[in-house]
C-alpha cells in the first residue's frame, strides 16, 4: 500500500469516523448537561429576538472598539471566508464531496482559488504574528491555539504546493495534503476549531439572556 | 557463434546496410527517449562497435498480451532492426522449436553466453503453494527465473506483472504472484511497466544497453526515467483545460467533444508516470487520453485494486456510509455518558441543592 | 460499483478532435531556441539539433512552424532504414529532417542547424568499404567490354 493508497482509504475512513464520533460527543456531551434554570422574572416577552441581536451584534466590531478591533475583524472574515471557498468551491474538492453525497454544485475556476488560498495563508500568518507580538494575546493563548493554527494552515500550504506541483512526486504530495487534512479532521471536535459549533451558540445563549434580564447584548 | 565474433556494424555492413541506418535508428531512439539529439552520432558508433546481444525471453503467469503489443508495434524496416540487434535465443510463443528441442535451446544459449545474456521476463511468478500454479516443462516458474538469472547479466521484467504482479498479484491474489523484483535480488532488474507496456520503451532500453553497455537510469520503482521520468498529467495536452477548470462530466458532452480535461471521469494522469502523452501508441497514431478515455494507471504497482477506474482521484476510498452512521451512534452514547458525569460534578457543585 | 455506473454513451457521428489548438507560447519559445543555435554555428559553434517530437507541439502548431520556416535551396530523401525526407528552410543552415519509418509513419523529427544534416553525409566506414569495393570496376575490365567488341 502506498502512502497515497493509506491516505484516500484507512486514513480518511479513521478521521471522518473520529470527527463525526468527536463532534456528536461533543454536542450531546454539552447539550445533555443540566442547564441552570433562570429563576428572575423576564424582563422581556420574547428573549430569543435578543438571541438573534446577539448573532448579528457579534458579526461586526461594537463601535467603541472599532479602532482597536477593525483588523482582527477583517482578518477573522478572510481567514474564513478563505476556508469556506476554497474548501468547498474547489472541483477537485468538490468531487470529494460529490463521492460522498452523490451530488456536486458548481465550482470556481483554480486560479482564483489559488489566489484566495494564498490570500488566506496571509491572513493566517498575519493573524499569527499578532498573537505573538502582542503581550496580552501572548499570555492568553495556550498549544491549543497555536495548533489550531497549525492545523488549519497545513492543509493550504500542501494543497497549494499540490495543485502546483511542487513536491517531488505529485502522488506523495497529494497524500501529505489529504493527511494534513485528516489530522485537521481529527483534532477539529477536541480543540478550539469547536468554535465552529459552539459560536451561534454561544452567540445566541448571551444574546437571549441578556434580554430576558432587560439589557443588550 | 561466429556471427557474434563481429560487431553490429560489419554484420549489418554485409548486409548493405549502410551506417545511415544506425544514425536514423539511434535518431529514433534518442528522440523517445529525450536523450539530447547532439549525442545521435556518438550512440550510433558505439552501437555499431557492440555484438550481437543474447537474449532469453521467459513467459510466466501472462496473457500474451505484452508480447503482442511489442510485435505488433515492429514496422517492417526501422524498429525492426533491433532484431538485427539481439539475437532471440528462446521465446516460446514466437520460436519454432518446441518441447524437449526449445528447453534445449534455452539450456545451450545459457551455456554459451553464461554472465552475459540478458533476460526479458514477463508474467508474474506465483509463490504460493510452492508456486505450483504454473510451470513449464514440469518446473515451476519459481525455479525456472531463478535458474535463468543465475547466468543473466540484467533481467528486465516487461509489463507490470512481471514488475509489480500486476493482474495476477490482484486482490485476493490467488497464486500469491508477485514480480520478478521479489525475487531476484543480486541481479540488475529494469521493469517496463503498462499493461500492456510501451514498444518503444523496448527498444530505448535493448539499444541504450548495447550503446552505453548498462541499464538506463531507473527511478524508485525500477523504471527508466527516460520514459518513466514524468507524469502522464505533465505531458497531457489536454493539461490547460485542467488548469482552467474545465472538465468533461461524461463520455460525450459538449466538454469532452471540445477536449476537455478528464479528471472528473476518473483520469488518474496525475499520479501515472509512462511516456503515452509524447510516444503515443501504434506508431504514434494516437493515446487513451487522445482517444478520449481518462489514464488507468496501467503503469503503477497495484492499480487495478485502487478503487474504479471511473471515480475521480480527489474522491476518497470510503466503501459504505455505515461507518459514519456508527461513529455518529459511538458519539451520542460516549456524550450521554459525558453529561452524566459532568451532571454529578454539577450536583455536588451544588450541594445537594438539585436545581 | 456496476457496469451502470460509467457514463458511457456511443455517438458515432461525433469523434472527438482533440490536438486542434494552437500553442502559441510554444512555438515562439521555439523560434527562440532556433534563433539562439543559428547564432552559435555562425560564430563557427558545433552542430545543433532540436528534436520536435518531445515538444508538446499540435499538429497545428507543425503546420504554422512549416509555413513560418518555409522551403529552401535544398530538398533530399534519404533511403535507408526506411525513407527520410530533408529540405533546407528559406533560412540556410536550418535544415528539416523527417524520419520516416516504412510505413510513411514519422518516427522522429528534427530542425538541424549546421552547413549540411548528419543524415546526409557519409560515413567514413561506408567510404572505406566503397574505397574496397571500388576496384572491382577496373580490376575485372570484361566489365566494360560491349557487346560488339566481345563476338568480333
Ligand atoms: S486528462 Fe488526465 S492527464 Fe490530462 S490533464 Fe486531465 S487529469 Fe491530467
Ligand atoms: S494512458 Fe495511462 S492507463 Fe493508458 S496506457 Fe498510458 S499509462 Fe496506461
Amino acid at each position: 500500500m502506498t502512502l497515497l493508497d493509506f491516505a484516500r482509504g484507512p486514513a480518511m475512513q479513521f478521521a471522518i469516523f473520529i470527527f463525526v464520533f468527536g463532534i456528536v460527543f461533543r454536542l450531546v456531551g454539552v447539550w445533555a448537561m443540566r442547564h441552570k434554570r433562570d429563576l428572575s422574572e423576564p424582563r422581556q416577552p420574547s428573549a430569543w429576538k435578543g438571541g438573534i441581536h446577539g448573532l448579528i451584534q457579534h458579526a461586526w466590531p461594537y463601535k467603541p472598539f472599532r479602532d482597536k478591533l477593525m483588523t482582527d475583524y477583517v482578518i477573522g472574515y478572510v481567514i474564513h471566508l478563505g476556508l469556506l471557498f476554497v474548501i468547498f468551491f474547489y472541483k477537485p474538492h468538490i468531487l470529494f464531496f460529490q463521492d460522498i453525497f452523490g451530488f456536486g454544485w458548481p465550482a470556481l475556476p483554480n486560479g482564483v482559488i489559488t489566489a484566495i488560498s494564498i490570500i488566506t495563508i496571509g491572513a493566517l500568518v498575519i493573524a499569527l504574528v499578532k498573537r505573538l507580538t502582542d503581550p496580552v494575546r501572548r499570555l492568553i493563548s495556550n498549544f491549543d491555539d497555536y495548533f489550531t493554527w497549525f492545523v488549519t494552515t497545513l492543509p493550504f500550504v500542501t494543497g497549494l504546493a499540490t495543485a502546483g506541483n511542487v513536491w517531488w512526486h505529485y502522488e506523495t504530495g497529494l497524500a501529505i495534503h489529504l493527511l494534513s487534512v485528516w489530522l485537521l479532521l481529527i483534532y477539529f471536535p477536541f480543540g478550539k476549531l469547536m468554535h465552529a459549533f459552539w459560536f451561534g451558540v454561544s452567540r445566541y445563549t448571551t444574546g437571549s439572556r441578556f434580554a430576558r434580564r432587560g439589557g443588550m447584548a | 557463434m561466429k556471427e557474434q565474433e563481429l560487431t553490429l556494424g560489419e554484420e549489418l555492413r554485409r548486409q548493405g546496410i549502410s551506417r545511415r541506418s544506425f544514425l536514423k535508428f539511434c535518431a529514433a531512439v534518442a528522440s523517445s527517449m529525450a536523450i539530447p539529439a547532439s549525442m545521435v552520432p556518438a550512440m550510433a558508433e558505439s552501437l555499431a562497435k557492440a555484438r550481437r546481444q543474447s537474449v532469453i525471453w521467459m513467459s510466466y503467469q501472462e496473457c500474451t498480451g505484452c508480447i503482442e503489443s511489442l510485435t505488433r508495434s515492429y514496422t517492417p524496416t526501422l524498429e525492426s532492426m533491433l532484431f538485427n540487434f539481439i539475437s532471440l535465443d528462446y521465446q516460446h510463443a514466437l520460436q519454432a522449436a518446441a518441447g524437449r528441442q526449445a528447453e534445449d535451446a534455452l539450456h545451450q544459449a545459457m551455456e554459451d553466453n553464461w554472465g552475459e545474456y540478458l533476460v526479458i521476463a514477463d508474467g508474474s511468478i506465483p509463490l504460493k503453494d510452492d508456486g505450483v500454479y504454473s510451470t513449464v516443462d514440469g518446473h515451476t516458474n519459481l525455479e525456472s527465473i531463478k535458474e535463468v538469472a543465475e547466468g543473466a547479466a540484467a533481467i528486465i521484467a516487461i509489463g507490470t506483472c512481471a514488475a509489480y504482479g500486476g493482474v495476477g498479484a490482484a486482490k485476493p491474489n490467488p497464486t500469491g504472484a508477485v514480480g520478478v523484483d521479489q525475487i531476484i535480488t543480486d541481479k540488475p532488474i529494469l521493469n517496463v511497466p503498462g499493461c500492456p507496456p510501451m514498444p518503444e520503451v523496448m527498444t530505448g532500453v535493448l539499444t541504450s544497453y548495447l550503446a552505453f553497455g548498462r541499464l538506463p537510469d531507473v527511478d524508485s520503482k525500477k523504471r527508466p526515467l527516460a520514459f518513466f521520468g514524468d507524469t502522464i498529467h505533465d505531458r497531457c495536452y489536454r493539461r490547460p483545460y485542467y488548469d482552467l477548470g474545465l472538465y468533461a462530466k461524461s463520455f460525450d458532452d459538449e466538454g469532452a467533444r471540445k477536449g476537455w480535461c478528464l479528471y472528473e471521469l476518473g483520469c488518474k494522469g496525475p499520479i501515472t508516470y509512462n511516456a503515452c502523452a509524447t510516444t503515443k501508441w501504434n506508431q504514434g497514431t494516437s493515446w487513451p487520453v487522445q482517444s478520449g478515455h481518462g489514464c488507468i494507471g496501467c503503469s503503477e504497482p497495484n492499480f487495478w485494486d485502487k478503487d474504479s477506474f471511473y471515480k475521480p482521484l480527489s474522491a476518497g476510498q470510503w466503501g459504505s456510509a455505515e461507518g459514519i452512521a456508527i461513529a455518529a451512534a459511538a458519539g451520542v452514547a460516549a456524550g450521554a455518558a459525558a453529561a452524566v458525569v459532568s451532571r454529578k460534578h454539577q450536583d455536588n457543585l451544588a450541594g445537594g441543592n438539585k436545581s | 460499483m456496476s457496469l451502470g455506473d460509467i457514463p458511457i454513451k456511443v455517438d458515432f457521428d461525433a469523434g472527438p478532435q482533440p490536438d486542434a489548438g494552437l500553442n502559441t507560447a510554444m512555438v515562439m519559445a521555439l523560434l527562440q531556441e532556433i534563433a539562439t543555435h543559428l547564432n552559435d554555428v555562425a560564430n563557427g559553434g558545433e552542430r545543433q539539433v532540436v528534436e520536435l517530437g518531445n515538444l508538446p507541439l499540435s499538429d497545428a502548431d507543425i503546420v504554422l512552424l512549416e509555413q513560418k520556416l518555409g522551403r529552401g535551396e535544398v530538398h533530399a530523401t534519404v533511403s535507408a532504414a526506411g525513407p527520410s525526407e530533408i529540405y533546407e528552410t528559406t533560412f540556410p543552415g536550418l535544415w528539416w529532417v523527417k524520419y520516416f519509418n516504412d510505413a510513411e509513419s514519422l518516427v522522429s523529427q528534427q530542425l538541424e542547424i549546421g552547413p549540411a544534416p548528419m543524415i546526409l553525409e557519409a560515413h567514413r566506414v561506408d567510404i572505406e568499404d566503397s574505397a574496397q569495393r571500388f576496384p572491382a570496376l577496373f580490376d575485372s575490365p570484361e566489365l566494360f567490354a560491349s557487346p560488339e567488341t566481345e563476338s568480333p
